[in-house]
């Protein structure tokens, strides 16, 4: 090659990218790896959340003229359609967010409504306001003293909590409050609260079993051959058996393991992250079949089927559990599960940040639900799910005419055979053009470069919602037409546009 | 291996030269880093557009070009509109390419023939390759690089 052009190519091959940058990618890769997986998950986490919501509310449903036809079902606000709040539900009390470089945390309180046993449901929101508190101030104290400590670094840390219900029948309302990925070594935290609303209290494992009953060895028994099973066909791997470190073999369960009961009414137990396994068979759950307890049981799943005396037993334990009792037990819990997740915590952030590094991977998952519209007329609401570092992010819109009960798509919102395509698409296209001439944003249209990413047209099945105008607003997720940058944006269609074709 | 491994695979292997040839659009080491970022988020999203993985570096190439023409873009938008315009082809300004050192050609040189120079001797792209990264005709892409090294002065010849 001629020497000048070498030259050229030696100082060219000097040139570098900072060593922050590397990691970054690095990050990035390893992220886009972790999501191709967590993206399974997550879908399926959240069929199962969706499933379980509309099977409760299904449920609820018998009894009331008329059925929603809706898949899924939020609980959350079919409390506020008329006709529906006496249902016992549960709310998003409140949403914490907090953003600051790489440090995220997002905590959500839930709230229990419709117990007709009002001290129970205030006890039990106040404690879960408490503790949701104690997680953001010590998060937040957290933050200051990192930056405090490495000034010059840019810490990556995430504190995500929220809630998931498990069980909302006549019978039972369970409820899960989980700590997810904890930026470092993302270990899994879950309290489960039953509350039998029958007797409208808090369930323990021992009320559900006669007096003086041993519940714990059948189940302990039933779920170490399930642990035997499990690891030799290699479904997942337990501790039991484990010759190298014998102390951390399962032997039994607690008298207070987590534990709920499940929409077929039978109990199911559930350990912590790392407490009869490795960190990667997860936070494993069993459900114990009926006959493994059948003659323990005391009969009160569902009360209808149980007789006097037991009647009386139920109502006695109701009543014995006074409003204090029960707040102080529910504030020793809070007070010990929270000091667990500040462990897990201080502990994660000791794994994170060694003494001579300046950078952390971190990951996090937000999944959660925002109502945009409700009015008389209609219900809709965002579902939105995104990875807290790297580019997965996704956004669903459910609107519910509340007139017909029934799921909106956007075909249904106008005359049979007409093209709503077309006008839709035109419009679109137009703002695209004037927010790109005007600066506001960045989409591609017109994009010669790379023709293939521009902007031709909606889909049949294209993400919208109605808002609070009555207009319908069509929104595409990132980088569906446009880069990163732009956002997910959301387009108002006015209604001279789609006039003459509407319903 | 499927697509997306290829993609980690070259943007392991070739994060350097990517963020190099970034580097000569950006001119800035915050910016470069920034399009590159960018660039792999896009090509992890998009890889399944990809439908021949013998393209996977044009592919990705093509992603860098666009990304960083759009950040440049960007930030023109911002400046004021009295920075004065550095491309010209006066002689004048031909003769000053002849003893330049790298940093200055990446400074004046126009865009179109900086590209095809590095993409051809810094990246060893063929020039198929490089009309395929730059979804150009391959005669506009020789003349490209014919001027290109005309503006240097480099004899024709001496290229292998």
């Amino acid at each position: 090659m001629n020497k000048k052009l070498e030259n050229l190519k030696k100082e060219y091959e000097s040139i570098h990218p900072s060593e922050e940058f590397r990691q970054k990618i690095n990050t990035i890769l390893e992220q886009s790896q972790a999501i191709q997986q967590q993206n399974n998950k997550v879908f399926q986490k959240q069929k199962r959340y969706f499933g379980i919501l509309a099977a409760g509310f299904a449920v609820l449903a018998v009894g009331f003229i008329g059925t929603l036809n809706v898949s899924p079902a939020f609980a959350a606000t079919v409390s506020e359609l008329p006709g529906m709040n006496h249902i016992v539900n549960v709310l998003t009390f409140h949403k914490y967010e907090f953003s600051q470089d790489n440090m995220q945390a997002e905590v959500v309180t839930p709230e229990i409504t419709g117990l007709s046993n009002k001290e129970l449901e205030e006890a039990l929101n106040k404690e879960f306001q408490q503790y949701s508190n104690k997680i953001i101030e010590k998060f937040e104290k957290d933050v200051q003293s990192l930056q405090s400590a490495f000034p010059d670094s840019d810490p990556h840390m995430g504190v995500f909590s929220s809630y998931e219900v498990k069980t909302n029948t006549e019978d039972y309302l369970a409820l899960d409050i989980f700590v997810t990925n904890i930026a470092g070594s993302s270990s899994d935290i879950h309290k489960y609260y039953t509350i039998d609303k029958h007797t409208n209290s808090l369930v323990t494992l021992s009320d559900l079993f006669q007096p003086d009953a041993d519940y714990v060895t059948p189940i302990s028994q039933y779920i170490a051959e399930q642990m035997r099973r499990q690891n030799a066909s290699g479904e997942n791997f337990y501790w039991i058996d484990y010759e190298d470190v014998p102390e951390w073999n399962f032997k039994s369960i607690n008298e207070n393991q987590n534990f709920y009961i499940n929409e077929t009414g039978n109990i199911v137990i559930c350990f912590d992250e790392y407490e009869v396994g490795p960190g990667s068979s997860g936070s494993p759950c069993f459900e114990i079949p009926q006959q493994v307890v059948a003659d323990i049981l005391k009969t009160n799943i569902p009360a209808t089927q149980s007789n006097a005396s037991d009647t009386k037993t139920i109502s006695q334990n109701a009543t014995e559990l006074s409003e204090d009792e029960l707040k102080q037990k529910l504030t020793e819990d809070f007070h010990q599960y929270g000091q667990k997740i500040i462990e897990n915590f201080e502990k994660d952030i000791a794994a994170l940040l060694p003494a001579d590094s300046q950078s952390a991977p971190h990951m996090g998952i937000i999944s959660n639900y925002t109502v945009k519209t409700n009015t008389e007329d209609y219900l809709s609401i965002q579902l939105y799910t995104a990875s807290t570092v790297g580019t997965f992010s996704m956004q669903k819109y459910y609107t519910i005419d509340k007139h017909t009960n029934t799921l909106v798509v956007l075909s249904d919102l106008f005359q049979s055979g007409t093209d709503y395509l077309t006008p839709i698409n035109q419009y679109i296209t137009e703002q695209m053009r004037r927010q790109n001439a005007s600066g506001e944003n960045v989409y591609w249209i017109d994009y010669q470069e790379v023709p293939e990413w521009n902007f031709k047209s909606i889909n049949e099945n294209q993400n919208f919602y109605i808002n609070e105008t009555g207009n319908i607003v069509i929104c595409f997720d990132k980088y569906e037409v446009g880069p990163g940058s732009s956002g997910s944006p959301c387009f108002e269609i006015p209604q001279q546009v789609v006039a003459n074709i509407l319903k | 291996m499927n697509n997306r491994q290829l993609l980690e695979q070259l943007i392991t292997q070739q994060l350097d030269n990517a963020y190099r040839f970034a580097y000569t659009y950006t001119k800035n080491q915050a910016m470069a880093e920034d399009v590159i970022s960018e660039s792999v988020l896009k090509a992890l999203k998009n890889i399944h557009t990809l439908k021949n993985p013998d393209y996977i570096k044009t592919w990705f190439y093509r992603i860098i070009i666009n990304t960083a023409l759009s950040y440049i873009k960007k930030e023109k938008h911002m400046l004021s509109l009295t920075v004065e315009p550095v491309q010209s082809e006066t002689p004048s300004f031909e003769e000053q390419f002849e003893n330049m050192d790298l940093h200055e050609i990446i400074e004046k040189m126009d865009e179109k023939y900086k590209t095809v120079l590095i993409l051809r001797f810094f990246e060893d792209m063929t020039l198929q390759e490089i009309a395929d990264t730059l979804q150009e005709n391959i005669n506009t892409v020789k003349s490209r690089l014919y001027r290109a090294l005309s503006l240097l002065k480099i004899e024709l010849e001496e290229i292998s």
